[in-house]
């Protein structure tokens, strides 16, 4: 079901001041009950807080959402502190589209199931072989066999992380009956490694689940409880699941409202967690994730991390400035690799571009490896990732007539590559060439590896000037170049929300729904620098957090 | 929890909806007997894919890329019986043979030729989006030349979705009483969602759901022999407290899904009851006993990590297409499925085969005689590559004996289907690699279920969903596949 809220449409920077929201109750404290499912569940406590409900000016899609395979190994890491990452081995890949979290494509499946159950199974072993760790987690130590009140201290702790809410008394007892399997074994700790398998396939774990409760007078949407806004927090901020501080927040009500909620993603973006997840975002978006676990290309991934790290975190930059810095972070051998300075102390750090003619991220290897297809670079792909990721435009396929998947050169297999890809800018294919190859041709002094070259492959004849073009944007000369060109243009800026709002929601494709929201960010941060962390604060307290529309059946 | 055989929601939604609805419900759930062969073997059926057409030219002569790509390199010249083998087919001979780069040295060959049909001459229809021919695609090719072939429906778009059930899945709803089939995939790092599965079964709401392959052979190890009992008596017990134990936990799992069930609005509730028949199917498994069989063993756990090589790296590709092969084996000879598929690469598969076959390059970058190579060797030596695992899986069959004392293979039906082939390709209006005029269907075995096999059969521009239906029908199918109505009967 799609609907046009009445307030959604009021959802214009004449309803608001700032980023607050008008719709908040005067005393700013309004909240959502906050009870483990939402509205009708049966037994566990609520959160603290007011329970009145405060009307939303906004809210959008929501609904159950799979970990991706990242998350899910994030998760089993913050739960039991496993970071074997066994999900990337076991768990069917998601499509990237870019990223991994597009709920449209995640499909329930033997092999998701099994995977599950395997990795499930292989983490309650690994714990068997650590007692203590168990007892840690279930903040007891056994007094024997039968401790059912420690068991159930697991259940309780464990399971309030991994459901993201306190277990129903129901659950806690169906959790505790697997006791019985200790006994027969003689062994407690075996009762609590059941309890781990069970909790890391179980659904309530597997996916986010976002019931809500009532908002009076508007019955087309609902408020999310506050562990549900918590476990959307953590998988915006840090790609996992919330901490015990976080649910805290949550149990005690005080994740209710915007002031609430920006207060405790201000906390959040303080920790580690948020870097590593903005690092796995920028990956994800710029097509490098896991692109490189060793040698140089650990190298490259590692030196756009850093760069990732200084703009949003360390320096707080302007977003955008990703594309235009002066410096970037080489271990030695890489800079070896680039042909550029050594970092001082042979050490990985910081090293000025200088006029080496590179600037930015668009200089770095793990991104040049964009397109790379018949052992050279292709501009016409490298045109396409940064029209497509970047600037947000699809390029449409190919018309009959033409065959991308031919090596270029064809009859004439002597000659320059520049002179080439000319004809493609002919004819019918030119409308969709001339908006990619002139792109690719600017970064043609970079290779698939990242290093410089003066001329194509093979043929010392053949210069690389370096010069490109973005067809209705700009000439520019070189990934420097390109990058302060991008800066300059506002369509970058919009891609960069979008693709940021594509992550938080999960939504290829957001829609009506979505677009005011949207909008609304765009217009908030109009004329600023563009800086991401006050972007991630802004839609983390929005409406659109903390309510969502009713899906059809609801 | 005792051992209920639970009744997946599409299969009970399936038998309500048909003739089914008058049975008792445990004729519906219990494994079929109807359409065992004779002696109590029941047909088994597996569809492989290989990510790429077929190329043509002569080898070693250097005039690839020419605008008529003479000289197939796997059709066989002579029809009928002996046909002759190409270098492609050269692992389905009787004679030790080698890879056109040297690599490896002498490689097997399986001597399997006598069960193997070639089906030459097929295509795949095409036109434009709005107007396709039945079981057609749209001209852009890769993108739609997977579910054509695989479940007879159209493909218009680039989900790549089809329109009905697969093949394997339609074998498995005539002939599986509930056990899922297989669905195993080589490729170790591949572009995930629907490029990079081949399975696709009705999900009880009108649609169909993507069944993801298992990658990991440890995974799809463990998975098979969940029902394996050691001799060893101690490890008996172990075995079997482990399994008493995944049984506890899978039913608690399985209640929060249900209880989840009933509290979604409409979308979510038909993705989580997805994934309680899931569960259930895996309840089903752990909840199986093994059949005694003479031939019936639980192989040796593959062990290790299996770690995948990012960028579409080497990541042992040829011990999983070894493990895999022999896990759908095993299960064939244990009787735990009637259908299995196997997806070696997705469509436009980029796996870097150097290791396997000696040369750089990926096996799409062969298929477009790109980067330094020249001439069609390494795009044959690829194919050869995936026609011996092939022949190798056939050979195992042909080693084994069913329950009932014959061949397994007389009572299995193993197929492989490509990309395309050579021929004129509507997307460039020209000859090209982009075509699926000429394609070729592999299907062996099926001798106790009707086949004639060992022959090359041309046809004239059949369909390959045709001849997947053809072979489905010896094993039970009687429903059609997709668009396709008519089956190919000269098998």
């Amino acid at each position: 079901m799609r609907i046009a809220l009445p307030l959604v449409v009021c959802a214009l920077p004449a309803c608001y001041s700032g980023v607050g929201l008008p719709s908040q109750g005067d005393d700013g404290a309004a909240s959502a009950a906050s009870s483990p499912g939402g509205s009708g569940d049966d037994g566990a406590s609520d959160g603290g807080g007011d329970t009145s409900t405060e009307t939303p000016a906004a809210a959008t899609h929501g609904g159950l959402r799979r970990l991706s395979v990242g998350e899910y190994d994030n998760a089993v890491r913050d739960l039991i502190g496993d970071a074997s990452r066994p999900g990337a081995v076991f768990l069917p890949g998601d499509a990237l589209t870019p990223f991994d979290n597009e709920y449209a494509q995640q499909t329930p499946s033997e092999a998701l199931v099994a995977a599950a159950e395997k990795v499930a199974i292989e983490a309650g072993q690994r714990l068997l072989g650590e007692p203590a760790k168990l007892e840690e987690l279930a903040g007891c130590v056994p007094t024997g066999v039968e401790d059912a009140d420690c068991l159930r201290g697991l259940i309780t702790r464990l399971g309030r992380k991994a459901f993201r809410r306190p277990l129903t008394a129901e659950e806690v007892d169906e959790y505790a009956s697997l006791l019985a399997k200790g006994v027969e074994a003689e062994s407690w700790h075996v009762a609590a490694a059941a309890v781990v398998r069970g909790m890391l396939q179980d659904p309530n774990f597997l996916y986010r689940v976002e019931i809500g409760e009532p908002v009076p007078g508007n019955p087309e949407i609902v408020a999310l409880t506050d562990w549900e806004i918590a476990t959307r927090l953590s998988f915006f901020l840090w790609r996992t699941i919330p901490d015990d501080a976080l649910l805290d927040l949550a149990e005690d009500g005080k994740l209710s409202n915007e002031d609430d909620v920006r207060a405790a993603a201000t906390q959040m973006l303080l920790d580690e967690r948020s870097r590593e997840g903005m690092e796995q975002f920028h990956s994800l978006w710029l097509g490098f994730a896991g692109g490189g676990t060793e040698g140089i290309r650990a190298d490259m991934v590692a030196e756009t991390n850093a760069l990732v790290r200084r703009v949003v975190f360390e320096e707080e930059a302007s977003w955008l400035s990703l594309f235009t810095s002066t410096e970037t972070f080489l271990t030695p051998a890489l800079a070896e690799h680039y042909g550029l300075p050594a970092p001082e102390g042979d050490m990985p750090g910081w090293v000025e571009y200088g006029e080496s003619g590179r600037g930015g991220l668009l200089s770095h290897g793990a991104v040049l490896a964009w397109g790379a297809k018949f052992g050279d670079t292709s501009p016409t792909t490298r045109g396409k990732e940064i029209r497509e990721r970047l600037f947000c435009q699809p390029i449409p396929p190919p018309p009959p007539g033409q065959n991308t998947d031919d090596p270029p050169g064809g009859d004439e297999p002597d000659g320059c590559k520049i002179d080439h890809y000319a004809k493609y800018r002919e004819g019918g294919c030119g409308s969709c060439h001339s908006l990619m190859d002139g792109i690719g041709f600017g970064l043609e002094n970079y290779g698939a590896d990242g290093t410089w070259r003066a001329n194509d492959v093979g043929k010392p004849e053949c210069e690389i000037t370096g010069d490109g073009e973005v067809a209705g944007v700009g000439a520019f000369n070189g990934p420097a170049g390109l990058g302060d060109l991008m800066l300059s243009n506002d369509g970058v800026r919009a891609c960069a929300l979008k693709q940021l709002y594509r992550y938080v929601s999960g939504r290829a494709e957001p829609d009506e729904l979505d677009a005011p929201f949207l909008q609304r960010l765009s217009e908030m941060h109009n004329g600023d620098e563009l800086n991401l962390r006050a972007l991630m604060l802004d839609i983390a307290s929005s409406d659109e957090m903390r309510f969502r529309v009713l899906g059809e059946g609801e | 929890m005792g051992r209920v055989f639970r009744l997946p929601r599409r299969t009970f939604l399936r038998g309500a909806g048909g003739v089914a609805l008058a049975l008792p419900a445990l004729e519906i759930m219990a494994p079929s007997r109807a359409a065992r062969a004779g002696g109590g073997a029941s047909p088994k059926f597996m569809t492989s894919f290989v990510g790429t057409s077929i190329g043509r030219n002569h080898w070693p002569d250097d005039d690839c890329c020419g605008p008529t790509y003479p000289g197939d390199q796997l059709t066989p010249d002579n029809e009928g019986a002996g046909y002759d083998l190409k270098h492609v087919l050269s692992p389905v001979g009787a004679d030790p043979w080698q890879y056109h780069s040297g690599f490896g040295g002498n490689q097997p060959a399986f001597d399997v030729q006598k069960e193997l049909t070639v089906v030459s001459g097929l295509k795949v229809p095409w036109g434009p989006d709005g107007d396709l021919p039945p079981g057609g695609r749209t001209i852009k090719f890769h993108y739609c030349t997977v579910t054509p072939q695989i479940s007879g429906t159209i493909c218009s778009d680039y989900s790549e979705a089809p329109h009905g059930p697969t093949i394997d899945q339609m074998v498995v709803d005539a002939i599986g009483g509930g056990r899922p089939a297989l669905a195993y995939r080589v490729e170790a790092k591949a572009a995930g969602g629907n490029t990079s599965a081949m399975s696709w079964k009705s999900n009880g709401s009108g649609g169909v759901s993507r069944v993801d392959p298992v990658v990991n052979p440890r995974l799809a190890w463990e998975s098979l022999f969940t029902g394996f009992v050691p001799p060893d008596p101690a490890q008996a017990a172990a075995a079997a407290f482990e399994i008493a134990q995944r049984r506890s936990v899978l039913d608690l799992v399985s209640g929060s899904a249900e209880r989840l069930v009933a509290r979604l609005g409409h979308a979510d509730k038909i993705r989580m009851e997805q994934h309680l028949d899931e569960l259930r199917a895996l309840e089903n498994k752990v909840n199986g006993v093994m059949p005694g069989s003479a031939q019936c063993e639980m192989l040796t756990d593959p062990g290790g990590s299996w770690p995948v090589t990012p960028e579409n790296g080497w990541s042992n590709e040829e011990l999983r297409a070894e493990v895999l092969s022999d896990l759908i084996h095993m299960a064939f000879v244990c009787d735990l499925t009637n259908a299995a598929s196997l997806m070696f690469g997705q469509w436009k598969c980029y796996l870097k085969m150097g290791p396997a076959i000696g040369w750089d390059n990926d096996l799409h970058g062969y298929s477009h005689f790109g980067g330094s190579q020249t001439g069609i060797a390494p795009l044959s030596d690829a194919i050869a590559w995936h026609i011996k695992h092939f022949a190798r899986l056939i050979r195992k069959c042909m080693d084994t004996q069913d329950v009932d004392g014959v061949p397994l293979i007389d009572h299995t039906i193993l197929t492989m289907i490509f990309e395309g082939n050579v021929g004129y390709d509507p997307e460039a209006d020209a000859v090209g690699v982009h075509s699926t005029e000429n394609m070729v269907v592999l299907v062996a075995g099926g001798r106790g279920l009707g086949l004639n096999p060992g022959r090359h059969i041309k046809t004239d521009e059949v369909h390959p969903a045709a001849v997947l239906l053809g072979a489905a029908q010896a094993c039970g199918v009687t429903d059609p596949l997709g668009d396709i109505d008519e089956a190919f009967t000269g098998l």
